[in-house]
């Protein structure tokens, strides 16, 4: 059943390495300031320094493109695990409470008078993990079907966002309007300090996710067939989705609710490759990541020197594409 | 409904407020009084000499106010531009490489609770005029975005802070 | 080599089974059947210890199905699903593949020699190598089944669970995926156990039957020869049948009788005593069958009542718990005097309807036929006066018929 890598094949092993490269370019390029090709690999070569460009290249630019990989690899995978696990198509990262949380977090926090990034982050990531943890308790998820779930991951969500309205009813307006932009998505918020640790993090959940591909395929048949196949269906869906929320929390800890991307990048990538996930997941991580720099650097340039929120330009992208796949494809 | 995006309609709403409050002679004074006030520091500012000045509503995220806005007004009476072009939002979100291309002379902010400290905040980015000349200026909200009486307040912080060899008493909180 | 020790399970309320005992051989090919609801499916669950039971134990070469881990049993039994809800579209091969996931050693695929070899085989032995590369979402309710068959053989099992795994096929993949059980069961010794509705291809292919009826309860398991019985069909299905022998297979064959809808009373005026629910089907078959049916005295919103009204009966109305008025009894009387039959439902008597038994013998005096529908000495709460009065009916000529396919038949023989 093997085949040997043809011409196609080729093609795909090229398309796989040059869309990175292109999304990384496109994102280093796009900004307020002007940047030519010469200038980028000059800059590329001197390393960081002192001088505005050397400023905006490394400081700014360089830090911003790994953060939106970071994040967009993040919740594509996030998406990816949560629509296998509970068979649902519009399953997507935030669905089972995760962004109430983790949006409840960050306010508290900012109301309360934190207003150091690292530690909105912190708060932030601590309530998606508190919710997602509610929810599986809760839906005593161990032999819950997936319908008992979603629901409960809703409950949980509605609470979260009427405790989030009366944390904002009682806010003053500074940490109003922080909490506004938080929970429209921005890629600019995050501490460059912080980009390591959460590299490292997704780097970690995606290893442990992709050990686990053959399980979701599984899960897609199932929890009765899963079960029938040998699978411990309770204790494989509890690591996933503990490894998903994982990924959600700490996309959302840096980058705030950044929207459609786990939605719609899980799709696309189906429709591309099929869903068999020891493929799936490390190309709709791949996938992600450029879907993400490519639209932050649109919302980066197209009204430079101002910034559009970039959960505008993932929506105006994704759909239309999505559509289009749609459309060709036939169906899902 | 009185509206007011300028110092000129300021004025004007100071006086209508007066004369449909009975209070016309006050009015009338402060709004000649503040106008008086405004003359002088247009007389004394330099021809040649207006430096530019980023006017941050929020610093995180960073959100700064365009031209078509009070404090804009307020900062050419004081003798400086407004570094923000126009566009499609009046207080747009910047993020930091908009910051250093601009490389304003001063970034003027308001303190308000729940913002980091502003010094630190910038400290990083010495590729900053403000920031290596130490110009990052901190005027009271209320005398900048209130259009009203304490307007003449700011814009006289403003001007004593844009240009110190103007001969007028800058007021203190 | 699975031995069920008094086996009991309930789905909340719903007692299903209660104290099973059975024991199936290595090599065995055995067809479970019963109603639908029986609980056949949640059965093969839980001989496989997906669903833990209430009481009692199940053991797999005399080892507790608890002890067993999740990737053992599947190494020991594999699945055929009843046609399962297909979301993703896995190529076919990658969905046989998973079969070989019991066995696999690497974290990512299953690509071994051995996997490869399975998977192939599982894929031609079904007929569906050709489909190999298609997505399953594609494909044909038939041809996902005999996916599902391959990823099923693919594991390479030692036993074989099918849950009505045919009942989607054409009749040519029915019949040849039959024969490969056969022979995976002949020439491999893969112990088969499945559920299934062919009761005619149940009773030609399997070793023994075991047949269950709408409580769960066994009704028989042993061999088809003594399991098909028309009295047993009888119990399980409520259907009346004749079983005759196949000249081919010389195994049992099922041969439904004349459908009681297909009766004909064609206004046959039939006066039924009924109550409490007693009534509910008969009233129905009566209703199919086209007789003018009347019925009552009936308490307001009894069972039989409601029933009744729907299906336009004549029905005499009471007033509940008050005895039967004079009215009532005189309607009633009226009612019996145009019936060209009365009928006696297996009713629980009380104080309250015994006049009912009186009214029936006054009628059958003046030459009404009455039938008596399986009476029982156990429904009588009247100290044994409801009884005397059943066996004085009988004695003055009242018919005693066993079950309502048989009462629907005597009425339409008149």
């Amino acid at each position: 059943m093997r085949r040997p890598i043809d011409r196609t094949g080729l093609l795909w092993i090229l398309g796989l390495l040059l869309v990175p490269l292109g999304a990384i370019t496109i994102s280093l390029r796009a900004g307020s300031m002007d940047m030519s090709w010469a200038q980028l690999f000059h800059l590329l070569q001197q390393g960081p320094g002192s001088s505005v460009g050397q400023a905006v290249l490394w400081k700014i630019r360089i830090p911003r493109t790994l953060l939106a990989g970071l994040v967009g690899a993040a919740l594509s995978l996030s998406g990816v695990t949560f629509q296998a696990v509970l068979r649902n198509p519009l399953a997507d990262p935030y669905l089972l409470g995760v962004s109430g949380g983790a949006a409840l977090g960050a306010v508290a926090a900012l109301t309360i008078g934190i207003n150091s990034a690292p530690l909105v982050s912190l708060a932030a990531f601590g309530g998606a993990l508190t919710a997602l943890a509610i929810v599986y308790l809760v839906a005593r998820a161990h032999t819950c079907s997936s319908h008992t779930l979603i629901l409960s991951g809703v409950m949980v969500g509605s609470v979260a966002a009427a405790l989030l309205l009366f944390l904002l009813w009682r806010a003053p307006t500074e940490a109003t309007r922080q909490a506004i932009f938080w929970l429209a998505g921005n890629l600019s918020l995050a501490d460059p300090g912080w980009l390591g640790w959460g590299w490292g993090w997704v780097l970690v959940c995606f290893i442990l996710l992709w050990s686990q591909a053959v399980n979701l395929d599984l899960l897609t048949q199932g929890e009765e067939t899963a079960a029938d196949l040998g699978l411990a269906v309770g204790r494989t869906r509890l690591i996933l989705f503990a490894l998903a929320g994982a990924l959600t929390a700490c996309a959302v800890a840096l980058a705030g609710l950044v929207g459609f991307v786990g939605l719609v990048v899980p799709h696309i990538c189906r429709l591309l490759w099929g869903p068999a996930h020891r493929l799936l997941l490390p190309l709709a991580a791949l996938f992600g990541a450029c879907f993400l720099m490519v639209a932050d650097a649109i919302a980066r340039s197209l009204y430079a020197p101002a910034e559009m929120p970039v959960g505008v330009v993932t929506a105006l992208l994704g759909a239309p594409f999505f559509l289009l796949l749609l459309r060709r494809r036939g169906g899902l | 409904m009185i509206e007011a995006h300028s110092v000129v309609q300021t004025l004007t709403t100071i006086r209508s407020i007066g004369r449909l409050t009975g209070h016309q002679p006050q009015a009338d004074a402060l709004a000649a009084d503040i106008d008086q006030r405004i003359q002088a520091i247009r007389q004394q500012i330099p021809q040649d000499y207006s430096p530019t000045i980023l006017p941050c509503i929020v610093l995180q995220p960073l959100t700064v106010a365009g031209p078509d806005t009070f404090i804009n007004d307020l900062i050419e009476i004081a003798g400086g531009r407004n570094v923000v072009p126009a566009g499609p939002a009046r207080y747009p979100t910047w993020n930091f490489e908009a910051l250093l291309l601009a490389n304003p002379d001063f970034i003027l902010l308001s303190p308000h609770p729940g913002q980091p400290d502003s010094n630190r905040f910038f400290a990083p980015w010495n590729q900053l005029k403000a920031v290596t000349e130490q110009h990052i200026i901190s005027i009271n909200a209320d005398w900048l975005y209130r259009p009203g009486p304490r307007m003449i307040l700011g814009i006289e912080a403003l001007a004593k802070t844009l240009h110190p060899e103007l001969k007028i008493d800058a007021p203190t909180d | 080599m699975i031995t069920v020790k008094n086996l009991s399970f309930s789905f909340g309320h719903r007692q299903l089974f209660s104290r099973l005992d059975f024991t199936i051989q290595r090599g065995e090919l055995i067809s479970i059947l019963g109603p639908n609801g029986c609980g056949k499916s949640t059965l093969l669950r839980l001989l496989r210890g997906n669903l833990p039971p209430v009481t009692g134990e199940i053991y797999w070469h005399g080892m507790s199905c608890r002890q067993i881990s999740p990737r053992e049993m599947s190494r020991r039994v594999a699945v055929v699903p009843q046609s399962t809800r297909i979301d993703f579209p896995y190529r076919v091969q990658d969905m046989v593949a998973m079969g070989r996931y019991p066995h696999r050693r690497s974290l990512l695929s299953f690509s071994n020699a051995a996997d490869r070899e399975a998977i192939r085989h599982a894929l031609v032995v079904t007929d569906i190598l050709a489909l190999a590369d298609r997505p399953v979402t594609e494909l044909s309710g038939g041809e996902l089944q005999r996916v599902l068959f391959a990823r099923a053989l693919a594991q390479q099992a030692e036993v074989l669970f099918l849950d009505e795994a045919t009942s989607h096929l054409d009749i040519d993949h029915r019949l040849e995926l039959s024969e490969l059980l056969i022979r995976l069961n002949r020439e491999q010794g893969v112990t088969i156990v499945q559920i299934s509705h062919d009761l005619d291809l149940a009773a030609a292919t399997s070793g023994r039957i075991m047949l269950l009826n709408e409580h769960g309860e066994i009704i028989g398991f042993d061999t088809p020869e003594r399991i098909m019985t028309p009295e047993n069909l009888q119990r399980a299905f409520r259907v009346e049948v004749r079983i005759a022998t196949n000249p081919l297979t010389g195994a049992p064959q099922v041969l439904p009788l004349l459908n009681t809808a297909a009766v004909q009373l064609d206004g046959l005026k039939v006066h039924l005593f009924c109550g409490g629910g007693s009534g509910k089907s008969l009233l129905r078959k009566l209703h199919l069958a086209k007789a003018a049916v009347s019925a009552g005295p009936l308490n307001q919103g009894d069972s039989d009542e409601e029933v009744a009204t729907a299906l336009n009966s004549a029905v005499v109305y009471e007033v509940p718990f008050q005895p039967f008025s004079e009215q009532a009894i005189s309607t009633t009387r009226y009612a019996l005097a145009q019936a060209d039959a009365i009928v006696v439902a297996t009713i629980w008597w009380g104080a309250g309807n015994l006049p009912c038994l009186d009214l029936a013998a006054d009628a059958l005096q003046k030459g009404t036929p009455v039938y008596l529908l399986n009476p029982t000495r156990e429904q009588d709460f009247t100290t044994g006066k409801a009884w005397e009065k059943l066996q004085a009916l009988q004695q003055a000529g009242a018919v005693i018929v066993a079950n309502e396919e048989q009462l629907v038949n005597k009425l339409a023989k008149g």
